[in-house]
């Protein structure tokens, strides 16, 4: 959790100062323990699709650090050839199929995964990641009646932070939860992401469940896409990002470390993480479209 | 053999060689499966051809999903009008992948049949090879000879690069197409889809009158190989004309320096159910004939009047 928040914030520092990571980039910050507590309910040759913010699953399921860093940069050395940027994040090696830009689609691909594992008699299970707006799309609810009925294994995770860029939940949808909405396909748990265990509890019965559905509560500090805070925009108030960033889940995870185990991980991170960027910016430019 | 009778041996045998092929569609495992193109290989592999409901947006990126595994999928549309639902992958996620993963292989095909005749209207006629071919990332093949369409269809699964694979309905019952060949033809008439068959016969028709013209149809479209010659040509499309293929083959000319070209294709509207209006809308005999004898510079041939439907007594 401590890499993904380590990594983003370093982003943040450096985004807008340095001009050097040109590409629409939407961050994971507080969000992080939705992701890795359904991650950790996952096996190695689990595939995982994820969707436009897409930072946090990519690093989660192990995906190359300086593959990721140096694709923000639109390097040679990038997990895309500097073809992508942080919207196509990819790493195949580590079960990490793609993300794609728009809202839903990385579903439909988790299905065809899916279908393919039946097929082949594999006990692996495909993983969708996606936010409270894909249940608005057509391909949510074609991919849960298509998985039902085949019984496919695949898990579909929606990370709900509760806003479409600036556009609150309920403004777009019922006032019935989803994961009740979903019930009628599949098992379909609800879970708040504020204890990491409690997550990957709930995300292990989806897991297994074939196919299954599990709602996280979470919430974004950050905008829908780029570094800032957005409480001056109007659409939600500086106490509400507050009063989230007070029960912060990461914080929460570093308050059951002694303070040395705490530090020891995050000065290593941040080597890390600060290695990546170096290693990134002096990294090659991709040599031309015809290459 | 018939048109429709190669689509479904090369399936069937495609299916034979390689375990990884995987039929899916709306009715291709039904008691017609898809005008019997996919009726052998149901009966003989009913694990491999996959009925799917009607959620054609999530089925095509299911299919990137499968090819992402290894599987080779074939998606199967009874119209290409249908295809208007898988744009959002086939544009957004299938297209672009090979180009945002360093090349990585892709096996996976969506089938598509044109309708044409007995009153398939606006929503069940629609040749569109011409937007998918604007996509770069998508191989888009059209083919018209049966006699190549196993060909065609090998290639499309076996390919790295994801295919559009569309049929013309019109042409499911023909064997073969027949014209004459030349070796320095006096014009060319470029064909898209089933208008091969009204072009060959103007070519058989002119060839009485002493002209030489080389019918030359496009098959594959992403390529759209043009003839050398600086020579008159026609292109003809059932696709509309403007933004299309026939306004891409024109300009490829052109900037080649050959300017005598013409299109013929329906108007700039939708093609209307009444059989009257249907007749008037597609590029007839005439209309090529006419195209031709202008770019010629002579009068106008005179051309048989024969009936667009051959023997196609609907519904669908």
């Amino acid at each position: 959790m401590y890499l993904i928040r380590c990594t983003e914030e370093t982003i943040i520092e450096r985004y807008h100062r340095d001009q050097l990571m040109r590409c629409p980039t939407h961050l994971s910050i507080g969000q992080e323990s939705a992701t890795v507590g359904a991650m950790m309910s996952l096996r190695f040759n689990d595939h995982v699709y994820s969707c436009h913010r897409s930072h946090a699953h990519y690093l989660a399921k192990g995906g190359d650090l300086n593959a990721m860093i140096s694709e923000l940069h639109g390097k040679a050395t990038g997990c895309a050839g500097g073809w992508g940027g942080s919207m196509h994040l990819c790493d195949e090696s580590v079960g990490f199929m793609g993300a794609t830009p728009v809202v839903g689609d990385g579903i439909s691909m988790a299905v065809g995964s899916a279908l393919a594992f039946k097929l082949d008699g594999s006990s692996n299970v495909a993983v969708t990641y996606f936010g409270d707006s894909a249940v608005e799309t057509g391909q949510f609810w074609e991919a849960a009646n298509f998985s039902a009925l085949h019984k496919l294994p695949v898990l579909f995770i929606c990370e709900n932070n509760g806003y479409a860029t600036a556009t609150p939940i309920s403004e777009r949808q019922p006032p019935t939860p989803i994961y009740e909405r979903v019930r009628g396909f599949m098992t379909s748990l609800s879970v708040e992401d504020s204890d990491v265990a409690k997550v990957q509890e709930a995300a292990d019965i989806c897991r297994n469940a074939y196919p299954g559905f599990l709602e996280i509560s979470t919430y974004r500090y950050r905008e829908h896409v780029g570094p800032n805070y957005d409480w001056d925009e109007g659409f939600r108030t500086k106490e509400e990002v507050m009063a989230h960033m007070r029960v912060d889940p990461l914080k929460f995870v570093r308050n059951k470390l002694t303070t040395e185990q705490a530090s020891s991980i995050e000065n290593q991170t941040k080597l890390l993480v600060d290695k990546a960027f170096a290693q990134a910016i002096s990294d090659p430019w991709p040599k031309g479209l015809q290459e | 053999m018939r048109y429709k009778l190669e689509v479904a041996e090369s399936i069937t045998a495609l299916m034979d060689i390689d375990s990884r092929v995987v039929v899916m569609g709306e009715s291709v495992a039904d008691p017609r499966g898809i005008f019997g193109t996919t009726l052998g290989a149901s009966r003989k592999y009913p694990d491999r051809v996959i009925e799917t409901p009607l959620s054609e947006t999530m089925l095509t990126g299911a299919c990137l999903g499968l090819a992402l595994e290894g599987w080779k999928p074939i998606y199967v549309h009874a119209r290409s009008d249908f295809l208007f639902l898988t744009m959002e992958h086939l544009v957004n996620t299938i297209a672009k992948w090979r180009s945002v993963h360093k090349g990585r292989p892709l096996n996976l095909v969506i089938r598509a049949l044109i309708g044409r005749g007995w009153g398939q209207g606006p929503g069940h006629s629609q040749a569109i090879h011409g937007m998918f071919a604007h996509v770069p990332g998508l191989r888009v093949l059209y083919p018209v000879n049966p006699s190549k369409v196993s060909y065609w269809m090998t290639e499309a699964v076996t390919g790295d690069a994801p295919a559009v694979f569309l049929e013309p309905r019109r042409m499911y019952e023909i064997e073969t197409i027949e014209y004459p060949n030349w070796e320095s033809p006096d014009a060319y008439v470029i064909t898209f889809g089933d208008v091969v068959l009204d072009a060959a016969q103007v070519a058989v028709n002119l060839e009485t009158k002493g002209i030489k013209l080389q019918v030359y149809p496009i098959e594959d479209i992403s390529a759209l190989d043009l003839p050398e010659e600086d020579v008159p040509m026609v292109v003809v499309d059932t696709g509309h004309i403007s933004f299309g293929a026939a306004a891409e083959v024109s300009a490829r000319l052109a900037e080649r320096g050959n300017y005598r070209v013409k299109r013929v294709g329906p108007p700039f509207v939708a093609l209307p159910t009444s059989s009257v209006l249907e007749e008037e809308w597609y590029p007839s005999m005439d209309d090529i004939s006419s195209a031709i004898c202008t770019l010629l510079d002579i009068s106008p041939a005179i051309v048989e009047y024969r009936p667009p439907d051959d023997g196609f007594t609907g519904p669908f």
